[in-house]
């Protein structure tokens, strides 16, 4: 029973998860950027989290909106000031200028709210559960998981049915074809950016939300974000999600068996996972059940 | 020598020899607490070069260079440690040690491209440094000392180590440019710039890619190895710190990726750097970070760079010309 539990709080995590890395993935299928920040930005959202949440009515939870549309000018404007001028051909500029943000906006968070550990206070929503099966489960880390499979689907069909969405997509494909339609593509890229953002930023505050963050989460949250995309097979929305759930799960049950080990055996699900099928959960979906 | 490259062979070999010279007399000059300080800055000067080799030279950028650096020093102390070995002699071995760790990591770290190749080498660092930290013969959080270098004197000590760290030196300078001035250098340059027409041309670009890895981790591993057993301690959370990229990246991008003199000028732009701000903790870090990125805006090529094209010097230049634009440049002269 202990284990069933443990696989629905792993299922529970697991959604936030696939959530940081559809940030990640997202902007890397549009415009082949890796924002290596992603993972800084991530807890600077946790951050405007937790000073807006005893501002917001209703439910704290809802601080999610706020920080949203917040994080989608940073990256509008992150985009526009800086990633844009470094596009090209060769990714080596464009990783690098991430990294540099990265560094500044981690030791800023330091210098500005000192390295202790945080947490948004949600209220008695923590600790309230309920009964599924016989094994008893947390309310927040549930509702957490709906939130994350809103956030897909939505993006899932805004993305084929908007004319937005379409003109991303396009783009995704070939930018140059796209500016040929008279479309400036790196306006688009601005967009894509900040749609990224806003999904890591309610990422980082759902996560700050169940744990505890620090100024230096951010490396970890990176790696996790980057072992989801890779895990999905570069590109793939729902092998990204499954790729998230195996992380989760994976996360939970090694820490029953060995407290200590921290992120080690979800590091290694994912090597085993890269040395067995190394185009991720969707190619090892293509070749065993469509046979391609 | 080629006629095509734009260096010139003879003024390197006398800055070689007159180097070489000087590196081999400053012990009996230079103070023991000042020489602990150029090992120091001769290391840290070869994990930026390493670095700089890789994603230069051989066009695969890592994250996790601090996998080497720590994994260089933890053979020689354990092994030292254990079998009452002399760390000394152990040192180039830990070179072979990181060489043969990264050579079983690139099957699997080269199915992955540009980012998700550098974060998956960051991904084994975390690994390796969790994995250290849980068990209790590698000395778990608190590390590892050193016990055979105890009982030695103290400036025979620093000179053993000042020599490694000069040799590390010699061989990330003026190593890295016969390497360059290679056929083995050509085809590593030729699978950066473009894999399909170097393979076109008959390089056998996994196993030339593979090479370059391997070499440039082994370095980093010695040089590893080198520095911490100048500090007599190694502990999991130094070794593998993800702030030596930090520092690795902006000594290479400050001074231009892809050259041999750049990184020679951002190690000490580093060193001053930290001079100045010491204590200043966060700024000085937050300074580095804005550097990298106000660079990669405005001189992508880093200060050599500009230099190189302001001033059309080119010291160690192994770029070559074609023979037609050899030709065309003395058309126009």
């Amino acid at each position: 029973m202990i284990w069933l539990e443990t696989i629905a709080n792993g299922i529970f995590l697991g959604g936030l998860y696939a959530l940081i890395g559809l940030g990640l993935g997202f902007a890397f299928g549009v415009m082949r950027v890796v924002n290596v920040a992603q993972g800084d930005f991530i807890v600077a959202a946790a951050f405007i989290g937790l000073y807006l949440a005893p501002w917001v009515p209703i439910n704290p939870i809802l601080v999610i909106v706020p920080v949203a549309v917040i994080a989608f000018l940073i990256g509008i404007a992150l985009q526009r000031l800086l990633i844009n001028r470094v596009l090209g051909h060769d990714q080596i500029p464009q990783i690098l200028l991430t990294f540099g943000v990265a560094i500044v906006l981690r030791n800023a968070m330091v210098a500005g709210f000192g390295a202790n550990s945080q947490s948004i206070d949600v209220g008695a929503m923590r600790f309230l559960g309920f009964n599924l099966l016989g094994i008893r489960l947390g309310v927040l880390p549930a509702v957490i998981l709906v939130i994350a499979l809103l956030l897909f689907a939505a993006l899932h069909l805004w993305l084929h049915r908007s004319r937005l969405g379409r003109l991303i997509r396009a783009t995704a494909d070939d930018y140059q074809v796209v500016q040929l339609q008279g479309v400036s593509y790196r306006r688009v890229f601005a967009i894509a950016m900040g749609i990224a953002m806003a999904l890591s930023a309610v990422a980082g505050v759902l996560l700050a939300m169940r744990g505890s963050f620090t100024p230096y989460s951010g490396a970890d949250r990176l790696l996790i974000a980057f072992e989801v995309v890779v895990i999905g097979g570069l590109g793939s929305f729902w092998g990204m999600f499954f790729g998230g759930m195996l992380l989760g799960i994976t996360q939970l049950v090694a820490l029953k068996l060995d407290p200590a080990s921290g992120l080690m055996y979800g590091h290694i699900v994912f090597f085993i996972i890269l040395i067995l099928s190394p185009n991720g959960l969707a190619g090892a979906f293509r070749r065993v059940v469509l046979r391609k | 020598m080629t006629p095509f490259t734009t260096s010139h062979p003879r003024l390197v070999a006398a800055l070689a020899v007159l180097t070489t010279a000087a590196l081999v007399l400053a012990p009996f000059f230079v103070r023991e607490a000042n020489l602990r300080l150029m090992i120091e800055i001769f290391t840290v000067f070869t994990f930026a070069q390493s670095w700089n080799f890789l994603a230069g030279y051989v066009g695969l950028m890592s994250f996790g260079q601090q996998l080497f650096i720590g994994l260089g020093a933890y053979f020689v102390f354990f092994v030292s440690n254990t079998l009452g070995l002399s760390p000394f002699l152990l040192l180039p071995f830990s070179f072979v040690f990181c060489a043969g760790f990264a050579a079983l990591a690139a099957p699997f770290v080269f199915r992955l491209r540009d980012a998700y190749f550098a974060i998956s080498i960051w991904v084994i660092a975390e690994v390796v440094r969790l994995f250290i930290s849980q068990r209790d013969w590698l000395g778990s959080v608190s590390g590892l000392p050193l016990v055979a270098t105890r009982g030695m004197d103290r400036s025979f000590v620093a000179t053993t180590n000042f020599y490694f760290a000069a040799a590390l030196v010699l061989i990330s300078v003026f190593g890295l440019y016969a390497l360059s001035m290679s056929r083995l250098g050509l085809a590593l340059s030729a699978v950066r710039d473009n894999e399909g027409t170097a393979a076109a041309v008959g390089i056998n670009v996994w196993w030339t890619r593979f090479f370059g890895f391997v070499l440039g981790c082994g370095i980093a591993g010695m040089a590893g190895a080198t520095y911490y057993m100048s500090v007599f301690h190694v502990e999991p959370g130094g070794a593998f710190d993800p702030n030596w990229m930090v520092v690795m990246m902006f000594i290479v991008i400050i001074g231009g990726v892809g050259t041999i003199e750049g990184p020679i000028i951002g190690t000490a732009i580093y060193f001053l750097l930290r001079g100045w701000l010491a204590g200043t903790g966060n700024l000085y870090l937050m300074l580095l970070g804005a550097a990298a990125v106000v660079v990669m805006l405005v001189a992508p090529k880093g200060i050599w760079g500009v230099v190189r094209t302001r001033f059309g010097i080119d010291l160690f230049g192994t770029r070559r010309r074609s023979p037609v634009a050899q030709k065309f440049h003395q058309g126009v002269r």
